[in-house]
């Protein structure tokens, strides 16, 4: 399904509600905020993702989301254990269209390196350190097809 | 007797033998040459007699060849008396062959008397026929001493023959066995030592052994070899010891470091999060205001107020865990009425505190002197996490603080109907940066780091029990100036 830059689907996976509330006034400043879901650990991302006909009923086209915003420290169930049973979920459940950015404030090579090892994790997204300018080139390279 | 000694007597016997067979051969050959002596004795009165058959004959005579001859003849019993001594005089007494020497004066005394017949001749105070006379006497009287003088020699050697060589071998014999006697001790002492050495025994009963069982100078070699090789093997024990203590603290020290680079990793990073935060927010205030849109702006005004605060709590936490390393405190007679009362008024802040019903229970004998200032953060930060992460659900939620003592300790418990401590992250209690309820409540997550460093410090112990029904920490510390 095609959509326009401005109304691409995406999903924010992070506990820290101040931490999603600037994210997304990012996104609303690069015009990308239209179409955002917030998930507040990877329990509930993980559930929201594979329960597809819910999905579907209550988002539409919408559903899957294109891209995943994901922070790697939450309780429960954190980036690296989401990203590998999201791993699993996409040879079960037709989401592998979803590209993750991390999304995170640890600039460690080894978290890097961690999450790299997913085919479908494009890109590392550093708290605090990124522009507008290039959020939006991020965005515009991991979207498939361009 | 020690070795040393037996090896002396066995070389004075041997010195004593080889004297004595030596003293006996000397003595032996000494009747030989008194036989060559009495030879020459001989030989020469057969020169001195042919030349007086020669002088009867009517042959010229000359006084000086005479002489000489009678000199010669002379020389032999000088000689004889030369060789005797007073042992050798003492023996030829006893066996009754002393005559032998009195016939060597005889001979002298003999010779004399030629010599001097000679000497009258040749002065011309007595004729050639008294002479003669006189010189054939001499003849007769120098082969009569000659013949005489053969038995009591030979009887002198024999004798001596017969009670040296018997006494050479007793003595020989004697000192064989009894050197072989000797060094058959010798050997035995230093194969029962070896007896000894080799038996497995424990140190006290080894010396008592040496004490009963050996003397002398193989028990002073073993008491100095022992206490050699005791200190050679304390002072490896010593080496080995200081390489482990080494090995030991160099472990220490890394640990240390790891453990400073982690926490010096994590408390940038948890600084670093409040601040990047607050950045961004104070951009979103002034593009609210300036759009108008106020409400937002307010929001996030107080949110940032509520970032700082918790920036500030772990940035007090952050020292307060430092200090706790220090020795800052005095000690001082504490009243805990007191201090829990002050406590209590400081967690205020906390929202919970007011559904949290807050219990003392103080049995003290005496005020405790200890250093107030730990031990008020310590019931402080347990109180406040008792309160932080009560049960909601309880009836009642409630902390009770039980404080009393014995005779050498002071002894803390703070029980509460909270939350609990999961199972599984029991171990991570006194850690750093460890939060196990996050969605309850954020702390900078050092508090218990800075309760587990106070009681460290003071020489305390901590222990907790903790199920979904409640946490109890029991913590002890002991009295000082007891």
């Amino acid at each position: 399904m095609e959509f326009e830059l401005n109304n691409i689907p995406i999903l924010i996976v992070d506990d820290s509600d101040m931490d999603r509330y600037i994210l997304k006034r990012h996104l609303q400043e690069i015009d990308m905020g239209e179409n955002i879901v917030e998930k507040i650990d990877g329990h509930s991302a993980l559930e929201f993702l594979s329960d597809f006909e819910n999905g579907k009923a209550l988002y539409g086209d919408e559903f899957p989301p294109v891209i995943i915003i994901l922070d790697i420290n939450m309780p429960k169930i954190d980036g690296f254990e989401f990203l590998e049973q999201f791993s699993i979920l996409r040879t079960e459940v037709a989401v592998e269209s979803c590209v993750v950015m991390m999304f995170t404030s640890s600039e460690r090579q080894e978290d890097k390196d961690k999450a790299f090892r997913y085919n479908f994790v494009k890109d590392y997204l550093i708290k605090g350190e990124y522009s507008n300018q290039e959020l939006l080139q991020k965005i515009q390279k991991m979207l498939p097809g361009r | 007797m020690n070795i040393s000694k037996k090896l002396s007597i066995i070389v004075t016997l041997t010195i004593i033998e080889i004297s004595f067979t030596i003293w006996a051969a000397f003595q032996i050959s000494k009747g030989a040459t008194f036989h060559q002596l009495n030879s020459l004795h001989l030989k020469f009165n057969a020169v001195f007699s042919e030349q007086v058959v020669a002088i009867q004959r009517g042959d010229r005579m000359e006084p000086e060849v005479i002489r000489s001859t009678i000199e010669d003849i002379r020389e032999q019993p000088i000689q004889c008396l030369k060789q005797v001594n007073i042992l050798d005089k003492m023996i030829m007494k006893q066996i009754g062959t002393d005559y032998a020497l009195d016939l060597c004066e005889k001979d002298i005394a003999d010779a004399d008397k030629a010599l001097q017949l000679l000497t009258d001749y040749v002065s011309g105070t007595l004729d050639r026929d008294l002479l003669l006379e006189g010189l054939v006497a001499a003849a007769a009287a120098f082969n009569d001493n000659s013949t005489k003088f053969e038995a009591p020699i030979t009887r002198t050697v024999s004798f001596i023959f017969q009670t040296m060589i018997p006494m050479v071998i007793f003595i020989s014999l004697f000192n064989i066995l009894f050197i072989t006697y000797l060094s058959k001790t010798i050997s035995g002492s230093i194969g029962d030592v070896i007896a000894l050495l080799s038996e497995d025994s424990d140190d006290d009963s080894f010396v008592e052994r040496i004490d009963r069982n050996v003397s002398g100078e193989l028990k002073e070699l073993l008491l100095a070899a022992k206490d050699r090789i005791k200190r050679d093997l304390f002072n490896r024990e010593m080496t080995k010891e200081l390489e482990r203590l080494v090995d030991q603290r160099t472990v220490s020290l890394q640990r240390a470091n790891d453990e400073l680079a982690q926490f010096a990793y994590r408390a940038s990073h948890d600084l670093k999060g409040p601040l990047t935060t607050t950045k961004e927010l104070a951009k979103y205030i002034d593009q609210d205001i300036g759009s108008g849109n106020l409400d937002e702006a307010r929001e996030n005004a107080k949110n940032i107020s509520s970032l700082m605060m918790r920036l500030e709590d772990l940035v007090v936490d952050i020292l307060a865990l430092a200090k706790a390393d220090l020795d800052s405190g005095e000690k001082e007679s504490v009243d805990f009425n007191e201090l829990l009362t002050e406590v209590v008024e400081r967690l205020s802040w906390l929202k919970q505190r007011d559904t949290v019903d807050i219990i003392q229970q103080i049995k003290l004998t005496d005020q405790p002197v200890v250093e107030r200032a730990r031990v008020a953060q310590i019931i402080e930060n347990l109180l406040s996490n008792s309160i932080k992460y009560l049960n909601a659900s309880a009836d009642t939620p409630y902390v009770k603080v039980m404080v009393s003592d014995e005779s050498r300790d002071i002894h803390i418990e703070i029980e509460d109907n909270g939350l609990g401590i999961p199972d599984d992250r029991k171990d991570d209690v006194f850690k750093m940066f460890k939060r196990f309820h996050p969605t309850v409540s954020s702390g900078s997550g050092l508090g218990m780091a800075i309760v587990k460093k106070h009681i460290d410090y003071m020489g305390g112990t901590i222990r907790f029990h903790s199920s979904n029904n409640g946490t109890r920490f029991n913590i002890t510390i002991p009295k000082s100036g007891v």
